[in-house]
C-alpha cells in the first residue's frame, strides 16, 4: 500500500515536471502568454549570464527593453531593442560590438520581465533531484521503474543537456574578416604552335580564369582586326585559335609585327582585359643536301613560298634548267631528287623578314 | 673588437658604420615611404623614399575623411568583416577593376556571402558582411557628416527564401559600442547611390571610430538529404566616402604610406617639436596604423602645445597585393590662416640598428596658397607682413621659410603685402 502511494506521488511529481518541461520547451513555440528560456550565450553580459532563466511575457515593448524573438522553433534570441522602425526591430546584445540584423516585428514573442539567475535555480534543481533520487534510492536500486522515474530521468536529461549547452555555447560569432584579395594576372610568355595557334601563358594569383568572351587578332600598326577563338585550357593558359594564316605568313615574309591578341576573359567574378604582344621566333628554312637529294624544311608556324631553280646535267656543258615554286606549310618540307644527274646545282629563293634570300648550293658531285 | 653603432638620420639608405671608420655598407632600405595620393596632401619624397616633406591643406570645405574611398586602384585602407548570427557561411572579398555581372563601375570591391544551414530541415540563416575602416573625426565642431555609398547588390536563392536584405552602416567607438547606425532597404540589380546623414551629435570631434558599411541578410534555407539550400549575396561597392564639413580649417586622413619590402618591423613616430604661426587654437593628433587595423597611441597637440610627443609601436609587415604596410594618419584642426609645422621621425630597427626617417609635416589653411613663395626669395628678410588671404594677415614671422619647406619647393611667385 505504501509502495502504491509512493508510486502515485512519483507519477504526480513526474507529471508536474513534465509540464514544466513543456512550458520550458514549447511555451514560446505554442505561443503561450508567457515562457521561459535559458540564456546560452554571453552576448548579453553583464545583464544576463549563461544559464540564467529569463521570463518572457507577451507585453508591448520599447527601445531599450529586452525581448525574446524567435526565428524558428529552435532559434530564439534574447537581446535588447535598439531601434524600431518600418515593421522591423533591431536588437543588440549588450556585450556585442554590433547590432543583430533587423528582424520583422512579427518574430518578437515576449518582453523579458524577469530573470532567475543560474546560481539560484541550477543548484536548487540539482539538489531537488538529488534529494528525490535519495528518497527513492530503493526503487532505483531494485530497478523498479515507474512513470515518475521516467519523468525524473527526462528532467535530469533536460537540465544536464541545457547546462551543457549553456556552458559550451559560443559567446557569439565574433566579427571575422581580413584583407581583400586582389586578383593579379600577368603575362608569363607567349608562344606560337606549329598549327598557327597562340598559347598565352599567364601568372594567375588570387583568382581563376573562367572563360574567354571575345578574342581579336591584329598586326601591330594595322587597323584591321580579325576575330579569333580563345579557350581557357588551364588556370594559367589561354589558347588562341583561328588566327588568319595570312597574318602569320605576312609576318614571316615581311618585316611586320608583332601580332597583337586582345582577349576579354571572365575571371572569378571579375573581368580580364588582356592585350598581349606575340613575337614568334622566325627561323630561316633549312636547306640540306644528302646523296644528291635536296631537303628544304620550313621550321616556322606559317607557310612559306619558296622558289627553287635547279641546274642539272650528266656531262659538262649545257644544263637542264628547271624552275618550280613550292608553298611549304608550317613545319612542312619538300625533297628534290637530283641524284640521277652527274652534275647538279640548286638555287633556293624566298622572302624572309622583308629580305630576299637566295641560297645556291652544289648538289652533285 | 666590439663595434659601435651610429644611429643616423637616413636620407639615402641604411648605413651601418663601424668604429674602424673604414667600412660603410649601404643597404636598400626595407621600409620605404609612399605618397598616399590623398586629396589636399602634397608629398615630396626624398632619395630612396626615405624622407618626406608633406604639406597638408586644412579646410572648412566639405572633405572626405575615408581613405581610398573610391577603391580606384586597390582595396588599400579597407578590410572586410562578416558576422554570422545563424547558420553557416562561406565568404569571400575581392577587389577588381570591374565585375562582369555589374558593368559600369571601375575599381570595385565585392563582398560575397553564402549562407546555409548545416543541420536543420528548415533553418534560419542570418548574417552580414561589411567593409571596415577606422576613421578619425577632425577635432573641431562639425556642420555636417554624410556617408555616401555607391553600391550594387544582387543575390541568389537555392531552396531558400529571403526575408530581409538591408544596406547598413555603423560608426563604432573604439570600445565597440555603437555611436551611430543607419539602415536602408537594398535596391538590387543596378548601381545605386545611398546617402546617410549622420547627426553631428552622434559623434565626438577628435575621436576615432570604426566605420562599417555592408549588407545584412536573413532568410530560411532547406536542408534535406542532398539538398542543401543556400542564400547568397553579392555586395559590390564602387565607393564608400565619409564626408565632414568642419567649422574650422581641418584635415583628417592619411598623409604618408609606408611599405615594407621584407621582414617585420616595429615602428613608431616621434615629434621633434611643434611650431604654430597664427592662432594657437590648434589641435593635432598623429598616429601610425598598419594594414590590419592596428594603431599606435597618438602624438597629440592641444591648443598649440605638444602634450604627447611620441607614439607607441605598431608592427609593419610586407603587405598583400594591393595594400600598403601602414600609414601615418593626421587629424588636425587649426586656427584660420595659421601655419603649423611638425617635424616627425619614423623609427624602426634593422638588425639592432635604429633607423630614423625624417618627415616634415606642414599644415596650412588653404588661403595660404596665395603666399606660396619662390625658392629664390628669402622671405625672412623681406617680409614683415605676409598676406595670407584676401583679408587675412599674420604679422611678424621672421623664419617662415623654415616653416614652409614644401612650399619653398614650389616655384609659385611670392605675393607680399607691405602695409
Amino acid at each position: 500500500m505504501a509502495r502504491l502511494r509512493l508510486a502515485k506521488r512519483s507519477a504526480i511529481l513526474g507529471a508536474v515536471l513534465l509540464l514544466l518541461v513543456i512550458v520550458l520547451f514549447l511555451g514560446r513555440v505554442a505561443g503561450f502568454p508567457a515562457a521561459v528560456v535559458i540564456v546560452s550565450g554571453r552576448s548579453m553580459e553583464p545583464t544576463l549570464h549563461v544559464g540564467d532563466i529569463v521570463v518572457g511575457v507577451k507585453l508591448p515593448y520599447n527601445v531599450s527593453d529586452i525581448v525574446i524573438w524567435c526565428a524558428g522553433p529552435t532559434y530564439c534570441v534574447v537581446h535588447r531593442v535598439v531601434e524600431i522602425k518600418d515593421g522591423v526591430i533591431v536588437t543588440k546584445g549588450d556585450n556585442n560590438p554590433s547590432p543583430d540584423p533587423p528582424v520583422p516585428k512579427s518574430l518578437v514573442r515576449y518582453k523579458v520581465v524577469g530573470v532567475i539567475r543560474w546560481y539560484v535555480w541550477l543548484p536548487a534543481v540539482l539538489l531537488a533531484l538529488l534529494a528525490y533520487a535519495y528518497v527513492h534510492r530503493e526503487y532505483f536500486l531494485k530497478r523498479q521503474v515507474s512513470p515518475g522515474d521516467v519523468a525524473s530521468l527526462m528532467v535530469v536529461f533536460f537540465v544536464v543537456f541545457n547546462a551543457a549547452i549553456a556552458l559550451l555555447a559560443p559567446t557569439y560569432y565574433s566579427p571575422r574578416g581580413g584583407v581583400m584579395e586582389t586578383p593579379e594576372v600577368t603575362l608569363k610568355g607567349t608562344s606560337v604552335t606549329m598549327n598557327g595557334n597562340v598559347l598565352i601563358n599567364l601568372n594567375v594569383r588570387n583568382t581563376r580564369l573562367l572563360s574567354v568572351d571575345s578574342c581579336e587578332a591584329l598586326v601591330y600598326g594595322e587597323k584591321r582586326e580579325y576575330v579569333c577563338e580563345a579557350i581557357v585550357v588551364s588556370n594559367s593558359q589561354i589558347l588562341v585559335k583561328g588566327i588568319p594564316k595570312s597574318l602569320l605568313e605576312r609576318m614571316l615574309e615581311e618585316r611586320v609585327g608583332p601580332l597583337i591578341i586582345k582577349v576579354k576573359a571572365k575571371i572569378v567574378f571579375g573581368v580580364l582585359n588582356g592585350i598581349y604582344y606575340v613575337y614568334p621566333t622566325w627561323r630561316r628554312p633549312e636547306v640540306t643536301i644528302t646523296n644528291g637529294s635536296v631537303m628544304i624544311i620550313n621550321p616556322n608556324p606559317a607557310s612559306l613560298r619558296v622558289n627553287v631553280t635547279t641546274y642539272a646535267a650528266n656531262r659538262p656543258g649545257p644544263a637542264n634548267v628547271s624552275f618550280k615554286s613550292y608553298v611549304l606549310e608550317a613545319g612542312g618540307s619538300v625533297r628534290i631528287d637530283l641524284s640521277k644527274y652527274r652534275y647538279a646545282y640548286i638555287r633556293v629563293e624566298y622572302l624572309f623578314q622583308g629580305k630576299h634570300v637566295i641560297i645556291q648550293k652544289r648538289v652533285r658531285p | 673588437m666590439l663595434f659601435s653603432i651610429l644611429v643616423v638620420v637616413v636620407n639615402a639608405g641604411v648605413c651601418v658604420i663601424y668604429d674602424s671608420g673604414i667600412i660603410a655598407k649601404p643597404q636598400a632600405p626595407p621600409l620605404i615611404l609612399v605618397n598616399p595620393g590623398t586629396q589636399g596632401v602634397n608629398v615630396t619624397l626624398g632619395a630612396n623614399n626615405t624622407w618626406a616633406n608633406i604639406t597638408v591643406k586644412a579646410t572648412t570645405e566639405y572633405q572626405e575623411i575615408t581613405r581610398n574611398g573610391g577603391f580606384d586602384t586597390s582595396p588599400n585602407g579597407w578590410l572586410y568583416g562578416y558576422t554570422v548570427y545563424s547558420g553557416n557561411a562561406t565568404v569571400a572579398a575581392t577587389w577588381n577593376q570591374t565585375y562582369y555581372f555589374a558593368p559600369g563601375a571601375s575599381g570595385v570591391v565585392l563582398l560575397y556571402m553564402r549562407l546555409y544551414n548545416p543541420s536543420n530541415i528548415i533553418g534560419y540563416v542570418n548574417g552580414s558582411i561589411y567593409l571596415v575602416q577606422n576613421v578619425t573625426i577632425p577635432n573641431t565642431p562639425l556642420s555636417s557628416v554624410t556617408l555616401n555609398i555607391t553600391y550594387y547588390s544582387t543575390y541568389t536563392t537555392s531552396f531558400s527564401t529571403l526575408s530581409s536584405y538591408y544596406l547598413f552602416a555603423e560608426l563604432l567607438c573604439m570600445n565597440g559600442t555603437i555611436a551611430w547606425s543607419g539602415l536602408q532597404s537594398i535596391t538590387t540589380g543596378s548601381w545605386n547611390n545611398a546617402s546617410f546623414t549622420i547627426p553631428t551629435t552622434s559623434i565626438t570631434p577628435g575621436e576615432t571610430y570604426t566605420l562599417l558599411v555592408g549588407a545584412r541578410v536573413s532568410g530560411s534555407t532547406l536542408n534535406i538529404l542532398t539538398i542543401i539550400g543556400n542564400l547568397t549575396i553579392y555586395q559590390l561597392f564602387d565607393s564608400v566616402r565619409l564626408y565632414v564639413e568642419p567649422l574650422y580649417p581641418s584635415f583628417s586622413g592619411s598623409v604618408l604610406d609606408l611599405n615594407v619590402t621584407n621582414g617585420n618591423y616595429s615602428s613608431s613616430l616621434k615629434a621633434a617639436n611643434l611650431t604654430v604661426l597664427g592662432g594657437t587654437n590648434v589641435n593635432i593628433s598623429v598616429f601610425l596604423a598598419n594594414l590590419s587595423g592596428g594603431v599606435t597611441t597618438s602624438i597629440v597637440a592641444s591648443s598649440g602645445l605638444l602634450t604627447s610627443n611620441a607614439t607607441s609601436e605598431v608592427q609593419l609587415t610586407v603587405p598583400p597585393l594591393g595594400y600598403t604596410s601602414g600609414y601615418i594618419h593626421l587629424s588636425a584642426s587649426i586656427y584660420p590662416s595659421s601655419v603649423v609645422n611638425m617635424p616627425l621621425k619614423i623609427r624602426y630597427s634593422v638588425s639592432g640598428v635604429t633607423v630614423t626617417y625624417q618627415v616634415n609635416i606642414t599644415i596650412i589653411d588653404p588661403p595660404n596658397k596665395d603666399i606660396a613663395v619662390s625658392s629664390t626669395h628669402n622671405i625672412s628678410h623681406q617680409c614683415t607682413h605676409v598676406r595670407l588671404g584676401r583679408d587675412r594677415s599674420v604679422k611678424g614671422f621672421k623664419h617662415l621659410d623654415k616653416l614652409l619647406p614644401s612650399i619653398l619647393e614650389n616655384s609659385i611667385p611670392l605675393q607680399r603685402w607691405r602695409g
